[in-house]
């Protein structure tokens, strides 16, 4: 199996033309399961058969109404009329905007067409970047399978960020790894307009050239060689300095418009939470009565184990990304913290480089197979609407 | 070629340091947020415990504000801006050692006013000492009664704002009375509050 797998993905002419089939065949079977179980879900529920519509609400509501009217100039969402969708950055839905302009199609059919292309894309890249850093095929289809197929793979199917964030996450570090500093910045500059979270990706840059140039023969040469060695090339400062632009560009745009360039961080309130020590958080849910609560602070503790280990294994940019991603979101709340696991691919990186590294058939077997039943049980609740899900 | 690699150079660093530049100006002008006074307060200072919509702090002179479950509460709900408890049948109870109600009038008010308030129900032994813009302006307890008129010069209105403050004293937490589950510390259960011109 594993001699079959290398020789389709070996290096040769047909790899990229395999890799992008294997990434449209996972997508396709695993999205057309996602029909089965909403098929099965319809005749249960005894519910009208309408998938685009019951696989789209929550936060896709808040993008609809962006596509629709725009930014709001006064809050007027949720109980207390304070919610405002400022606090969802603009490249999602301006793009969703287009092509719904272009195709007539509606809303949710081409959020949910486009963001799947972004998955294949996604799979692709990341198959990509694994080859480049890892260079194992097994891993790079085991990350694959869990993207298409695993626990909360059913997010990059709708109307939410996650395919188009995780699209350009990877494509940021594969350009990163690849030395292609421009490249890099102009994906940069997508992530960081796509969510609030996508400027992050600047410190794990600077770590990375940091920690390259610590390894390097140069190291010996000091501060000033480090810094003399990094300004000098032209490709990374302007790199850099692109990646912030989505952010400013969208603070820019809220200034102009409601006279606050940090409305999308202010009109957090609304949704509640105040930022605290992500330890407490953490410890809180481990004591909580409430399963659900106990089955978030696991996340998150494995989130941390995963982060651990990618700092053991030297890869120190991945190890900083993935320790901001899950610190930003656990200072608040518990929420959603799986979701934001799998959103954020350095964990799904760093947890298949555990398993690869334990070399157990039967517990990579065993893995997959939890997450893949995992999913099935995902997209159950959220047919549901269940709160579980946030 | 070696020009052109010098011109490419040249215009990436330029554009970088344009970007860095614009960054700057971004964050900077985000350090005075052109918004309404209600956002201000609501999204960034966090001193209105709920959003009043913007201008939902205004307030016309002669408008009697109800402090119960009263529908028509909804304008003296915005402008609560520290402790009071939760609006009950007849009344909102005041919460802690300090409450306070903020009020934005449409224009600088120059002339003197007449605070009138409803009490409802005062706890045993609780007074309360009344601020206009952290100037006292009188007392009120259970012998002041339930109808209360106090006047507020107009050298305290220096602005088109009015914060009244109530400085509790002997506020009654009911564990302390006997058994209760509500631990609260209360002090006066207010019925309405008007604001109005003095006689002239």
């Amino acid at each position: 199996m594993s001699a079959k797998m290398n020789l389709l993905f070996a290096e040769s002419q047909k790899r990229n033309r395999n890799i992008i089939v294997f990434a449209f065949f996972a997508v396709v079977v695993s999205r057309l399961l996602f029909v089965a179980v909403y098929a099965v879900f319809t005749v249960q529920s005894g519910s009208e058969f309408s998938f685009f519509n019951d696989l789209n609400f929550w936060d896709a509501g808040w993008y609809k109404h962006i596509i629709q009217n725009g930014y709001s100039l006064e809050p007027f969402g949720d109980e207390g009329g304070d919610a405002a969708n400022w606090a969802f950055f603009p490249l999602l839905p301006m793009i969703v905007g287009f092509f719904h302009k272009l195709t007539g199609l509606e809303i949710y059919l081409v959020a949910s067409i486009l963001s799947t292309l972004f998955l294949a894309a996604l799979i692709v890249i990341t198959f990509h970047y694994i080859m480049e850093t890892r260079e194992s095929v097994g891993e790079a289809v085991g990350v694959s399978i869990v993207l298409s197929f695993g626990s909360y793979s059913l997010y990059f199917s709708m109307l939410y960020t996650e395919s188009l964030y995780l699209l350009l996450l990877m494509l940021v570090l594969y350009f990163l790894q690849k030395e292609k500093y421009l490249a890099m910045g102009i994906a940069g500059a997508l992530l960081s307009g796509t969510r609030n979270t996508g400027v992050m990706v600047v410190f794990a840059v600077g770590v990375k050239v940091l920690a390259d140039y610590c390894m390097s023969a140069r190291v010996q040469k000091g501060v000033l060689d480090f810094i003399k060695v990094t300004f000098c090339n032209w490709k990374l400062v302007l790199g850099v300095c692109l990646i912030p632009l989505g952010l400013f560009a969208f603070m820019a745009y809220l200034g102009w418009k409601m006279g606050d360039p940090l409305a999308f961080l202010h009109v957090q309130v609304a949704w509640g939470g105040e930022i605290g020590n992500p330890l407490a958080v953490l410890w809180r849910g481990f004591r909580s009565s409430s399963w659900r609560e106990i089955y978030l602070a696991v996340c998150g503790m494995t989130g941390i184990l995963i982060a651990g280990y990618l700092v053991l294994q030297k890869r120190f940019h991945e190890a900083v990304l993935a320790m901001i991603l899950l610190i930003i979101p656990l200072s608040v709340r518990l929420q959603s913290i799986p979701r934001y696991l799998i959103g954020s691919g350095v964990f799904v990186l760093g947890g298949a480089d555990i398993l690869r590294k334990l070399n157990s058939k039967i517990l990579i077997g065993l893995v997959l197979t939890y997450l893949i039943v995992f999913e099935f049980v995902c997209l159950w609740y959220w047919f549901e609407q269940s709160t579980w899900m946030i | 070629m070696e020009d052109r690699e010098k011109v490419k150079k040249i215009a990436a660093y330029g554009l970088s340091i344009l970007l860095f530049t614009a960054y700057i100006g971004i964050l900077f002008n985000a350090r005075n947020p052109q918004v309404s006074l209600e956002y201000r307060m609501y999204y960034i200072e966090h001193t209105l415990g709920a959003w009043p919509g913007n201008g939902g702090l205004l307030y016309v002179l002669g408008t009697k504000e109800i402090f119960s479950l009263d529908p028509r509460e909804q304008g003296a709900l915005n402008r609560l801006v520290e402790g009071w408890s939760n609006r009950e049948e007849s009344g909102r109870w005041t919460r802690g050692n300090r409450a306070s109600i903020l009020y934005i009038f449409p224009e600088k008010v120059e002339e003197e006013l007449v605070l009138e308030m409803e009490v409802v129900q005062y706890m045993p032994g609780v007074s309360a000492e009344v601020y206009a813009n952290d100037q006292w302006i009188g007392r009120m307890d259970e012998e002041t009664g339930k109808q209360i008129s106090i006047p507020i010069q107009k050298e305290y209105l220096k602005t088109d704002t009015l914060v009244l403050s109530f400085h509790i004293e002997n506020s009654v937490n009911l564990t302390e009375m006997g058994p209760a589950s509500d631990d609260r510390d209360l002090g006066i259960m207010m019925g309405s509050v008007l604001l109005d011109r003095g006689i002239p």
